[in-house]
């Protein structure tokens, strides 16, 4: 560094100590250090600052230039002020304090008496300042402002507009962290008013969080509301399973049922946010919905049975499908919801008690080979979430990371923030289109073409330089997040690559995309220029047909780009990750979770064992997921809800306990293990599935002999290389990131590790064609999972089931018009198999000829109509006359 | 501390003088009795003679209302944060607005008063903020088993105004 750079650090005395912080660094953050804790109400580490309140005024003096008198020391905020040598601070001076009375008693003119019925009441910083700080008593005699009081913002959060002290946390965490402004204030002074921009609802999925951040009672979740007071509830360190992110979370119950859920600081996780779904979507823990008991199949009809029964039927009737077709006609699906111990029991008992290779906790996975990811270390997630913070370019595959996974969301968005430019492969616009750099609209299922445009445009015009020559170092924000910023290699040779190609050209992959020429090539031109680019995948691509032509066509981007972590494919579920590891995959020579399911329908396996793995809400072909049911002898199911699978299919139906009810571990789909704490007792019999796997065991005479879900984490961490460092049992609170295959050293932050065939080309399988060819009659569907579908964990809060939204179906204006249809119609989409009703939106995210519906919302399924040979059919429209569904449904049926 | 020291017994002294010692403290007691046969008893003949309690006798929870019929009681739950006993579970709700049951946004969905874990301390009525709860005069609190001691709200409310009085027949 040259001589003449300023220090980096600054020295200056808060209280009388001394204490030196890095340059830049806030007089409040650097009392911080020091444990002085200075009072705020606007400032928080996370929004960038206003200076609103004034109530962390302190008396702040500079020392006089020169040979001059010293000046007296001003007044100044300490939450935007910036720490100077030689400053002095007094947090506790005379004026200062004076002045933080007077916010206070200010604040408190127009802030209601409301105490004793706010929900903040005993949790409130308004009241702890005010205690701390504020006058003994108000001068105040005029009457109050009066204002809107419990005015939903939405259907789970509700507004006191008289409470709120206009702090603007609200407004700028909206508008800064999601990125959705759906917040503002109107009118100013003390007519303030906080409302939705549009007077419409929220619809953030991150809305929850302002509910947080509010430091008074103005802002409280509707789903919370006076249910408890904060020394009633008992706690639990818990981690979200409905995506996986696996956002840390702590479940506030009361009298065994929760009430609120908040989120647990883990700044390499979710820092401090939960999206809707992990916050107002734990309720079912308590649900009434459960199933209550063990139910075993009687003439046709499901009858509750006591435990022993159970376990003897099922037992018998596994043993028989066992003994005459052997463990090869048993299948075995679950595992993408369970926790880890769960898993390594099922696994276990797959292996040693039903000997069947069949298992899988990927619903749909199609391929018969071994895992095609795995094939080339991509079966993990090759960087930690952290990273994509520094990134200098970010690629999204095939994915809506809105929806599949929202907290990591927030985490691009800081990358985008921090520089990152974000290129979109998606055949239809997200949410994080509003930030992209490049937009790569493409045919449905054409995501092979994509990357081989781009490869095949990388080869054309191979990078000049090595991109850190591009790039300028890394934001400054994030240092110490990046646990690799090693150089890129010198030197990318791309010679092998045009041989991996074969004879594939910018232009004919364009021609097979959809995407032009130059779209992208400019977007290969901004992956090569980037410093540290990362390519996230979404989990649907990696069940897909074609996903060993997508694995190969990625791992040599990522050698092309000469970035080892580039690639990163989300799992297919919360624990989809843990349930991998714990063995839950296709043993030697055995059948995808998808082949299991046609297989049984195609007869030839006699047995399913399904745990929380509702086939016929999920599996691609609901029709063939029925005949399977309908064609295996015996149908084992563990659930917690009364689902159609557990209804129609099942011969025993074993109660299993929700998350809330469990001790154990989760692995999130950054490969992090994260410890969850039960929060509830079992009212019902139910029990955890581990013990339901370990007696059944018992009774098939090969038990798997586990008592508690403690000593399955032991052998878990003793038996699964990766988690060989951990094998003393000791996980730190904040999780630790293993590696999938132990092989690869970590490096220090646990992190990190190989693709396996990173640094040779490789060649790319053609996959299947899975898309009808353009320029054909009707509309090709896209399915996507939503946020908030799979609505069953949402059930029982009608404030939540309020913002799921109604099924529907989403067509661009122009193929409307062409139809007919306005914006709102109920219409019927309708395939070869049938037809289901949705409503119609109206908008410009789809292109023309393409239509879209989440896959996992609405009964029925949309999957009802879907065909396993045909991931993304020709489908049509038609209105449907409303006020008639009888008739609807009679027509649907012929 | 040092411990008092025990006195000696006397030595034994003149039989006659003792005599008299002891006769004249049997006088002395039987006095006391004799003057209280001819004073007022403080005893009652309880059930058939009710006792007449001082004003502010801390005796079964009360929960007041309004004069237009609502509850005062808005759900807060500092009578149970105070409480040093823990006998009071309280649940607040979300007040209809179309009937509403409290003056406030909050009512209490659920008021319950374990009256064997009540010390009656008053506590609870003192961090009471709308003076909805008082400690009424009523002491017949006894009863054969555990569960009719928990008090629910329904048991503890005032009946609504123009009401008789449950306790009018209480001279003062
Ligand atoms: S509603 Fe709460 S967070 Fe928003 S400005 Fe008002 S006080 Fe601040
Ligand atoms: S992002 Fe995922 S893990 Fe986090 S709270 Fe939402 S659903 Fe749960
Ligand atoms: S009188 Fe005392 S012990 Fe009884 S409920 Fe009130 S606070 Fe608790
Ligand atoms: S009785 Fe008083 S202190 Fe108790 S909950 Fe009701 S209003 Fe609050
Ligand atoms: S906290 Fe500094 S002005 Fe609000």
């Amino acid at each position: 560094m040259a001589a003449t750079a300023p220090p980096t650090t600054v020295t200056l005395t808060i209280d009388g100590q001394e204490v030196t912080v890095p340059r830049g660094t806030l007089v409040i953050e650097a009392a911080r250090q020091i444990g002085i804790e200075i009072p705020v109400f606007c400032y928080h580490p996370k929004l960038s600052l206003v200076g609103a309140c004034r109530m962390c005024s302190c008396e702040i003096q500079m020392p006089p230039p020169p040979g001059q008198q010293p000046r007296p020391p001003g007044i100044l905020t300490a939450c935007t002020t910036q720490v100077a040598p030689g400053m002095v601070v007094n947090t506790l001076g005379p004026q200062s304090t004076k002045h933080r009375e007077a916010v206070i008693e200010f604040l408190l003119i127009n802030h209601p008496l409301d105490c004793p019925v706010c929900d903040a009441g005993g949790e409130c910083p308004l009241q702890d300042n005010s205690h701390a700080w504020g006058p003994k008593e108000s001068r105040f005699e005029e009457h109050k402002r009066l204002a809107r009081k419990g005015a939903p913002l939405s259907p789970l959060v509700v507004l006191d507009q008289e409470r709120c002290i206009v702090c603007y946390r609200c407004t700028r965490f909206m508008a800064e962290v999601p990125g959705q402004a759906e917040l503002d204030f109107f009118s100013r002074g003390f007519s303030s008013q906080l409302r939705t921009i549009d007077d419409q609802p929220m619809k953030s999925h991150f809305q929850g969080n302002i509910i947080d951040l509010c430091p008074c009672g103005a802002l409280t979740s509707e789903t919370y509301r006076f249910k408890a007071r904060p020394h009633d509830l008992d706690h639990a360190d818990s981690v979200c399973a409905q995506c996986p992110v696996g956002c840390n979370m702590i479940i506030d119950s009361r009298s065994n049922e929760v009430v609120r859920v908040r989120p647990r600081q883990n700044e390499a996780v979710n820092e401090i946010w939960l999206c809707d779904k992990g916050r107002f979507g734990q309720y079912y823990f308590s649900s009434k919905e459960r199933i209550a008991q063990p139910h075993v199949r009687q003439d046709d009809q499901l009858r509750p049975a006591s435990w022993s029964e159970a376990i003897g039927s099922a037992a018998v009737a596994l043993q028989g499908v066992k003994g005459r077709y052997g463990g090869q006609a048993i299948g075995v699906i679950g595992g993408r919801n369970l926790t880890n111990e769960d898993c390594y029991a099922l696994a276990r008992f797959a292996s040693e008690v039903l000997e069947t290779p069949n298992v899988d906790h990927r619903t749909g996975a199609r391929h018969t080979a071994a895992n095609p990811l795995a094939e080339h270390g991509l079966d993990a997630f090759n960087s930690p979430f952290v990273d994509a913070e520094g990134a200098g370019a970010i690629m999204l595959l095939g994915t809506d990371v809105y929806e599949e996974m929202p907290v990591f969301w927030l985490r691009i968005r800081k990358g985008v923030k921090n520089g990152a430019k974000l290129i979109i492969a998606n055949p239809r616009a997200t949410e994080a289109d509003r930030v992209a750099f490049h937009r790569l609209r493409h045919r449905p299922g054409a995501e092979l073409a994509v990357l081989r445009g781009l490869l095949a445009a990388l080869v054309e015009s191979p990078p000049l330089e090595g991109p850190a020559a591009v790039e300028a170092s890394p934001p400054a924000a994030l240092e110490g997040t990046q646990p690799a910023q090693a150089p890129p290699p010198p030197t990318r040779d791309l010679s092998g690559l045009r041989d991996a190609l074969g004879d594939a050209s910018v232009e004919g992959a364009a021609e097979a995309c959809g995407v032009t020429a130059e779209t992208l090539r400019a977007a290969a031109a901004t992956l090569a220029g980037a410093r540290n680019p990362l390519i996230y995948v979404g989990a649907r691509l990696a069940i897909r047909a074609d996903a060993p032509g997508l694995a190969a066509a990625l791992v040599n981007l990522a050698t092309a780009l000469g970035q080892r972590r580039a690639v990163s494919f989300f799992p297919e579920g919360a624990n989809a990750r843990g349930a991998a590891l714990a063995g839950l995959v296709p043993g030697e020579g055995g059948l995808p979770a998808g082949e299991i399911i046609a297989q049984a329908a195609a007869g030839k396996i006699k047995a399913l064992y399904l745990v929380g793995e509702n086939v016929l809400a999920t599996h691609p072909d609901a029709e063939q997921a029925r005949q399977a049911l309908a064609n295996a002898e015996v149908v084992v199911v563990h659930e917690l809800f009364p689902t159609e699978t557990a209804a129609l299919g099942a011969t025993v139906v074993f109660p299993a306990t929700s998350l809330g009810e469990k001790d154990g571990t989760l692995t999130n789909a950054e490969g992090r293990i994260q410890t969850v704490h039960y929060a509830l007792r079992t009212e019902s019999s139910a029990r955890p599935d581990w013990r339901i796997l370990s007696d059944l065991s018992g009774e098939m005479g090969a038990s798997l002999g586990y008592a508690a879900a403690v000593e399955i984490t032991r052998d878990l961490l003793a038996d699964v290389p990766a988690y060989a460092p951990l094998a003393d049992g000791a996980i730190p609170a904040e999780g630790v990131i293993v590696r999938q295959h132990g092989g690869e050293a970590s490096d220090g932050t646990g992190t990190g590790g190989p693709n396996a065939s990173w640094g040779a080309y490789v060649p790319i399988p053609e996959g299947p064609a899975l898309a009808p060819p353009p320029g054909q009659e009707g509309l090709t569907l896209v399915t996507y999972g939503e946020l908030l579908g799979d609505e069953s964990t949402l059930q029982d809060v009608p404030e939540v089931l309020e913002m799921v939204p109604e099924p529907y179906v989403e067509v661009n204006r122009q193929d409307a018009a062409r139809l007919g249809l306005t914006e709102g119609r109920l219409v019927r989409l309708r395939t070869a198999r049938g037809g289901v009703e949705r409503r119609l939106r109206v908008n410009g995210r789809c292109p023309v000829g393409v239509c879209y519906t989440p896959d996992n919302l609405g009964r029925p399924r949309v999957n009802m109509i879907l065909d396993w040979a045909q991931p993304f059919p020709t489908v049509t429209l038609e209105p449907v006359r409303e006020g008639v569904a009888a008739e609807a449904l009679a027509e649907a049926g012929d | 501390m040092a411990f008092v020291e025990l006195k000696a017994p006397p030595p034994p002294g003149n039989p006659v003088s003792e005599a008299v010692a002891d006769l004249t403290a049997i006088a002395k007691g039987l006095g006391l009795t004799l003057r209280y046969f001819f004073t007022k008893p403080v005893t009652l003949q309880y059930p058939e003679e009710r006792p007449s309690l001082p004003a502010r006798h801390r005796g079964r929870h009360e929960l007041e209302r309004h004069e237009n019929g609502l509850e005062k009681c808005v759900g807060c739950e500092l009578c149970a944060l105070a409480c040093p006993a823990k006998a009071i579970f309280v649940q607040g709700a979300e007040n209809p607005p179309e009937a509403p049951i409290s003056i406030g946004e909050r009512y209490a969905e659920t008021y319950v008063v374990n009256m064997i874990r009540c010390i009656f301390c008053g506590f609870c009525v003192e961090a009471c903020p709308t003076e909805a709860l008082q400690l009424k005069r009523v002491f017949e609190l006894a009863d054969y088993s555990r569960e009719s001691m928990i008090f629910t709200k329904e048991m503890l409310l005032a009946p609504r105004p123009k009401r008789e009085r449950e306790d009018s027949w209480l001279p003062g």
